[in-house]
């Protein structure tokens, strides 16, 4: 690795792009090697998940043993605000993993505060009051610099928001709320490059990666579309139709640089018109996406999450889809034959290019 | 059809590698974000480093993702027009229905097999775990026809049984992962569907230690093979394998914490020492022979559960705490779950320092 890195270091000092230290170089930088465990996916999720049932259980000791302290709403927001502070003020100048798993637990708490604190509101005070709540969750995603903080409070901000637009009755607005959360998800992933050196790239990955989930989220389990019309309501037929279009757009641009053949072309139409059959289900698209996105990108997490995603929607779309059992059946051989038909030409394809090269 | 198909080794080498470049993507973007690397040099490290793929990689990839998706798709066609009460037909064409596909799947991958350069490995493998499904479609159907009780633990047993000559062949990880799934659906609607009166004479021994022995044998051999360079070691494979024991421990564990005084099982008593040889087993393995930080954060994670919920059990139950109790609840599994986190970082820093020595070593 180490003569890797070395090269690295030459290829990087001749094109210009090192700008640190000119005796230290990006060998020596990355000399110590990184923390695997402390940057290790499982550990992050122990850590988080024990902090969750953490929060879950001071927050419960919060409702009952505070209950005589706190009993209104606007006493729930302070508790709430003055968690979350008092917790994101200390986080951002500590590192020590035990202190910032207790903080944590702390601010999960305090945000549950909050939550409570705006339910308590009514609903006609909830709007402006989630609202605000989005507003300072923005604030606390922009001040904590902790991964892991503000990918809760990204997820936090965009809830709030759409809770804004339920409350205001604007449930319309949900569904493209959520189209323009999946829009922009598509375009910050598929652009990454443009915004994760800069300094404020810690903000951005983490507000993308919020809007993917939500977005996600209620395209599997249609939350906002049930509000209108029931399950998988008729209403929310464009927004559907959009988060599969965005998904299928989302794969052409990042394939724009294979289709060099007409057998490449065909193999990518083929894939579009597999995942186009299945327009009433936007999340097999859009996991699709996440799938192909996550692999180009080197996240393999991200790869695994779509792959799943794929998976329980042709579940969730094979059991909601208003079809007798022989069609949809008939759907799925369709779709699977689509699939191998594409891959059949962009070997094809693959084939062609190298007997070209050769 | 006798010739078994290698295991893909250079596969589960080359995701190896591609896991330990992955860890210094943060490091390069933390660079980068100060100023050090300017945005184009981040790009271009990613690249350098293979943390982003390359064109070959790509198309490795979108081959073996649509293989997948289709055969799977295909499968999952077949199997649900088969959910579809189709009464109209005789039983006969319904067998054959479910016959042409099986025979034609193992026709494709006979043929796949013959002109392996053309096709790859990988499409004999699908073809074969295609057929590997379709068998336990076979059995399902006739179980419809004839009543046999097609939800039973016999279907999925049979399934397994029948399944595991083409398993053999196929010789894929992902299709032993299978395999070894449908052996644990037996084992728990076995434990399930007899905890009847015939439970009387199955469960009072070892029966719910069952799954666990299963799973961790399973594992034990994959890993002494894999040592013996026999097998492959594709990191998901064994990962799975760890989480099946890691449930499998963690459920039998977590009846014991919540047991009654009425509970009669003898075999109770027995669930801490098995739970702690588990672990210790695991811990061992993981840390000294084989490291690998995965199957330890799993065990972490057990016993973040179980001793989280011993601690809620003495909480409530015997110290008989009101609201002050989810206080020192939160506190224990906050503790906990920090201990494990410290313990887990302060291995993997061990390891790395080693790896840093051995590579020092080398290059001297």
């Amino acid at each position: 690795m180490s003569t890797q890195l070395e090269a690295l270091d030459r290829e990087l000092r001749a094109a210009g792009l090192w700008r640190g230290d000119a005796e230290r170089g990006v060998a020596q930088a990355l000399a110590t090697p990184p923390d695997v465990a402390a940057g290790s996916r499982w550990v992050l999720a122990l850590q988080i998940g024990g902090a969750w049932f953490s929060a879950l259980f001071l927050l419960l000791f919060l409702g009952f043993g505070v209950n005589a302290l706190v009993k209104t709403a606007t006493g729930w927001l302070i508790l709430g605000a003055l968690l979350t502070a008092a917790c994101g003020a200390v986080l951002g100048r500590l590192r020590g993993p035990v202190v910032r798993q207790f903080l944590l637990v702390a601010s999960l708490a305090g945000h549950g505060a909050l939550l409570i604190g705006v339910v308590d509101l009514g609903r006609e005070a909830q709007g402006g009051a989630y609202l605000g709540l989005a507003l300072y969750e923005l604030g606390l995603l922009y001040w904590v610099g902790w991964r892991t903080h503000r990918l809760i409070a990204a997820l936090m901000a965009c809830a709030a928001l759409s809770g804004a637009l339920y409350a205001w009755h604007a449930d319309w607005a949900v569904h493209w709320l959520v189209v323009l959360f999946w829009a922009l998800a598509v375009a910050l992933w598929l652009e990454e490059a443009r915004w994760q050196a800069c300094r404020t790239g810690g903000a951005i990955e983490a507000l993308a990666r919020a809007f993917a989930w939500l977005a996600l989220v209620d395209a599997f389990f249609g939350f906002s579309w049930r509000t209108v019309a029931g399950p998988w309501a008729l209403n929310a037929t464009w927004p559907r139709a959009c988060l599969c279009a965005l998904s299928i757009a989302g794969m052409l641009w990042l394939l724009r640089g294979a289709l060099r053949s007409p057998w490449l072309l065909a193999g990518v139409a083929l894939l579009g018109g597999a995942l186009g059959v299945a327009w009433q289900a936007p999340a097999i698209a859009m996991g699709a996406l996440l799938l192909a996105v996550g692999f180009a990108r080197g996240r393999p997490a991200f790869a695994g999450l779509g792959g799943v995603v794929c998976v329980l929607a042709l579940g969730r779309y094979y059991y909601d889809l208003q079809a007798t059992l022989l069609v949809k059946s008939g759907w799925m051989v369709l779709g699977g034959a689509l699939l191998l038909a594409a891959r059949a030409l962009l070997r094809q394809g693959w084939q062609k290019m190298k007997e070209a090269e050769a | 059809m006798a010739r078994r198909l290698r295991p893909n080794l250079s596969g589960a080498v080359a995701s190896a590698r591609g896991l330990e470049r992955a860890r210094w993507r943060r490091p390069l973007v933390d660079l980068a974000r100060s100023g050090e690397l300017a945005p184009a040099g981040l790009e271009l490290a990613l690249e350098r480093l293979g943390i982003l793929p390359d064109a070959a990689r790509s198309r490795i990839f979108a081959d073996r993702a649509l293989l997948a998706a289709g055969t799977l798709l295909l499968l999952a066609g077949i199997v649900f027009f088969f959910a579809f009460n189709w009464s109209e037909l005789h039983r006969y064409t319904r067998l054959a229905l479910v016959a042409v596909p099986l025979v034609g799947a193992a026709l494709g991958a006979l043929f796949a097999l013959h002109h392996a350069v053309r096709f790859g490995p990988l499409t004999a493998q699908a073809a074969l775990g295609a057929a590997v499904v379709l068998i336990g479609v076979a059995l399902a159907v006739v179980g419809q026809i004839y009543q046999t009780g097609a939800d039973s633990e016999l279907l999925f047993a049979g399934w397994a049984l029948l399944a595991l000559p083409w398993v053999i062949v196929a010789g894929a990880p992902w299709l032993w992962l299978f395999w070894l799934l449908l052996l644990n659906v037996a084992l728990g609607l076995y434990l399930v569907g007899r905890a009847d009166f015939w439970g009387l004479f199955n469960l009072k021994h070892a029966a719910l230690w069952s799954p666990l022995l299963l799973n961790v044998a399973a594992l034990a051999l994959w890993e002494g093979l894999a040592l013996l360079g026999r097998v492959a070691r594709p990191a998901y494979g064994l990962r799975w394998m760890a989480l099946f024991a890691a449930v499998a421990a963690t459920v039998p564990a977590l009846v014991w914490v919540f047991r009654a005084p009425s509970d009669a099982w003898p075999a109770l008593r027995w669930s801490p020492f098995i739970y702690i040889a588990w672990a210790l087993a695991t811990s061992a393995f993981y840390r000294l022979r084989c490291r690998d930080l995965v199957p330890l954060a799993l065990l972490a994670g057990s016993l973040v559960v179980v001793l989280g919920a011993w601690v809620g059990r003495q909480i409530f139950d015997t110290y008989r705490q009101d609201a002050n109790g989810f206080l020192l609840l939160s506190v224990a599994i906050g503790g906990l779950s920090t201990a494990a986190t410290l313990w887990l970082r302060q291995t993997g820093r061990a390891w790395a320092k080693d790896e840093a020595q051995g590579d020092a070593e080398e290059d001297a």
